[in-house]
């Protein structure tokens, strides 16, 4: 009877046992990352996936990094291929006082509670330190990052969304350059959808972000690069406008577009059911394997409104992404996560992202002939208008405040549907923002 | 008057047996307290605790970084005047309308037909319950195909039949989104099919021989002896159904994002939304302590029910 008793008296604390083992945060072999005179450990958290370019440049980076620094530093990357799976990880181990030891995160400078914990290295020092690596920045995303003069985070990449087209459906539509004005566009679109491909690959799930980017460019064609920007009033005469004329193209894209999310909308292009998409460079890998001929793929600049109210070839980028790190205790660690931030952030490097992982990083990338030859057709075209771009402005998705995020895709297909007109969009999203 | 109500063995009873029987009722509530303890440990700690957490969440506000900042009952307020939770919360009532009404009278149909072992029965038992051992985010898939505006198998039958008058994007169109996500449920019917065949399967040959020689026809037999017998195992089912439709997720969200226009959006989508996209960790909890409320009245209603039907 007394063992009968026993066994569960034993089976709490072996329990309680067990889930610790199990809760605990660092992995195996990570134990005593310093300190100890052994390899200081650096992992880097970030949505670079071995499955795409830009996480197989990273893993070579990484190795060759490891190899230049071996007994000292070894750099582990532990990649999370959905994004905002990515970013509610990195919130939370913020939140419970273990930041990851570097790792990518999307600004907000509606929401700057993750540089405001005080749970994130100060780069300023060590950028002070060597001007030289300073200089590979822009002074004007340091100056976006910076925080009560620190600097809590390197600028990682800031890709230009830009129109990707068919060279041959626009041919056949009878024009031999893309579109420089949206009026222009608008028609091309109409005597495509007349022969059943759409002018614009769209979507409006997740962050609707095909839709988001025509938006931008269609609000700052009608209001100037000003006209989202903080502080600015979205219930406004521009991004009426630009819901107007995002609803024409909705009606004029493909039927999956109300609805659809990224893979739905960039397969459409990708299969020439759209004339058109307006994306980022990773689209690129995807161009090269799935496309018959990839060079009759052409990049061009968003078209403006014609009337001066923003200069031609300006470009909307995506949010700047910026590379976070813990602080440390340790300075060996510290040391180890500077040296690593150096080498990734060089020109060698960001050649490499920008050439291999189509991935252009938000540093100063010279590319040399050879890498120039080797570069994809529509990467160095990229690389052309984004060298060349007067002005760029982010995209409005990315620079509202993350109520207004969630509430964009069923906005867009209210409006869509018809259920808003543009006065109602503008308001509701001037409401939402504020919220 | 008091002695009168004390058995007669304890009063003659030795008063040294007594004691020892005290005492052995002292140990035996030790023994069972002991015995409770793993799980109640596990209660408090998966349930109790995290119940008590998102009881006290909703009471702030949080972006997920940083001190939640108390504001009492704001977000429940915020929650009422939200159009998008209103609708998530009607669309959640007609998925349990639609599994209580559609998707179990189904089960029990099927279960019954099933229970008189025609030709194939064993083939048709193990198509039926198939889906439930195929991944829902695999099946959401499949549907999403079917249901797709053009390349779904939906439409391009109804083309096929001439019917082109039909064809619509089922899926983003506010009026049959709702239904669409539903629809993939509601006929996935092998989970119930089991579990009633499992309770027709208990009663006893003896009373369907007695009504056959009675002269009651099969329908009067289910209608009168295996409905009524089997009860307990459809109030079972209706209260996994609430579970399910409190819960579900994976074929809204795959399929449309709870859209168009959030026609087709659930509470677990809500909750999701909340916290994933907005980072309004706060309400996102508020959202999870009104399912709760409403999965508790419906877990009470199926009960009063039940115990309607038993008097």
């Amino acid at each position: 009877m007394r063992r009968r008793t026993l066994i569960p008296l034993c089976l709490v604390p072996a329990a309680s046992l067990g889930l610790v083992a199990c809760g605990s945060a660092v992995p195996e072999g990570q134990e005593g990352d310093s300190g100890d005179g052994g390899e200081v450990t650096v992992t880097v958290m970030s949505n670079f996936t071995s499955d795409v370019a830009r996480g197989q440049v990273l893993d070579e980076l990484i190795a060759k990094f490891n190899e230049d620094h071996e007994g000292e530093y070894q750099v582990e990357s532990a990649a999370e291929p959905d994004w905002p799976t990515l970013q509610q990880k990195i919130r939370s181990m913020i939140s419970a006082g273990d930041p990851p030891d570097v790792f990518l995160y999307n600004y907000n400078p509606n929401d700057r509670s993750r540089e405001e914990s005080g749970a994130l290295m100060d780069w300023s020092r060590y950028l002070d330190e060597d001007p030289e690596w300073k200089a590979r920045f822009s002074p004007a995303n340091l100056d976006a990052i910076a925080l009560d003069g620190a600097i809590p985070g390197i600028p990682g990449d800031q890709a230009p969304a830009l129109v990707y087209y068919h060279s041959d459906l626009l041919e056949q539509a009878g024009h031999d350059s893309f579109p420089a004005t949206w009026d222009d566009f608008f028609t091309v679109a109409e005597t495509l959808k007349s022969e059943g491909v759409a002018g614009l690959a769209m979507m409006t799930a997740d962050d609707a972000w095909h839709t988001m980017n025509a938006f931008s460019y269609l609000a700052t064609a009608a209001g100037g690069r000003d006209a989202y920007a903080p502080g600015e009033s979205l219930d406004s005469d521009a991004i009426r406008r630009a819901a107007e004329d995002t609803r024409r193209l909705l009606e004029l894209s493909t039927p999956d577009a109300v609805g659809g999310n990224y893979a739905v909308s960039s397969r459409n292009f990708l299969a020439k059911q759209a004339l058109a998409v307006i994306d980022g460079p990773w689209l690129i890998s995807s161009i090269q394997s799935d496309v018959e001929d990839p060079c009759t793929v052409q990049v061009a600049p968003a078209p403006t409104a014609g009337d001066g109210a923003v200069e031609p070839g300006y470009t909307v980028t995506d949010s700047l992404n910026v590379w976070g790190a813990a602080e440390q205790a340790d300075e060996e660690k510290t040391e180890a996560v500077v040296a690593w931030m150096k080498y990734f952030t060089s020109n060698d490097s960001a050649v490499r992202m920008a050439v291999d992982g189509e991935y252009p990083l938000a540093v100063q990338t010279e590319l040399g002939p050879e890498d120039a030859e080797r570069a994809s057709c529509q990467m160095r075209q990229v690389l052309e208008i984004a060298n060349a771009a007067p002005a760029s402005v982010v995209q409005m998705g990315r620079e509202i405040t993350s109520g207004a995020q969630a509430q964009l895709p069923s906005l867009l297909e209210s409006l869509a549907l018809g259920q808003r007109g543009p006065d109602e969009f503008a308001a509701g999203l001037q409401q939402a923002n504020q919220e | 008057m008091t002695s009168a109500l004390v058995p007669a063995r304890a009063m003659t009873a030795p008063p040294g047996r007594k004691e020892r029987r005290g005492g052995r009722d002292v140990a035996d509530r030790w023994r069972i307290a002991l015995y409770l303890l793993p799980a109640l440990a596990l209660v408090v700690l998966f349930l109790a605790i995290p119940l008590a957490v998102v009881f006290g969440m909703s009471t702030t506000e949080w972006a997920g970084v940083g001190v939640p900042e108390w504001v009492a009952f704001d977000n429940f307020t915020r929650l009422a005047e939200d159009p998008a939770f209103r609708t998530a919360l009607v669309n959640t009532l007609i998925w349990v309308a639609a599994g209580t009404l559609v998707h179990t009278p189904l089960c029990v149909l099927v279960a019954l037909v099933i229970a008189r072992r025609p030709r194939g029965w064993r083939f048709f038992r193990t198509v039926f319950f198939l889906p439930n051992v195929i991944s829902a985010t695999a099946l959401a898939m499949l549907w999403y195909f079917v249901f797709h505006v053009s390349l779904g198998l939906l439409n391009s039958a109804l083309s096929a039949i001439g019917l082109e008058s039909w064809v619509r994007p089922w899926l983003f169109d506010p009026s049959t989104a709702l239904s669409a996500t539903m629809a993939p449920w509601v006929v996935y019917i092998g989970f119930g099919m089991v579990l009633l065949l499992t309770q027709i399967s208990t009663i006893p040959k003896e009373l369907y021989e007695a009504a056959e020689l009675d002269g009651a026809s099969t329908l009067r037999q289910d209608l009168s002896i295996t409905i009524p017998l089997i009860r307990r195992a459809i109030a079972l089912q209706v209260l996994f159904v609430v579970g399910y439709a409190l819960r579900s997720f994976e074929y809204p969200f795959i399929m449309t994002s709870g859209g168009p226009a959030d026609s087709s959006m659930t509470l677990s989508l809500y909750i999701h939304r909340q916290m994933m996209t907005a980072n309004q960790y706060g309400l996102s909890m508020a959202a999870g302590v009104v399912t709760l409320v409403v999965g508790t009245v419906l877990t009470l209603a199926v009960f009063a029910a039940l115990r309607r039907t038993e008097r």
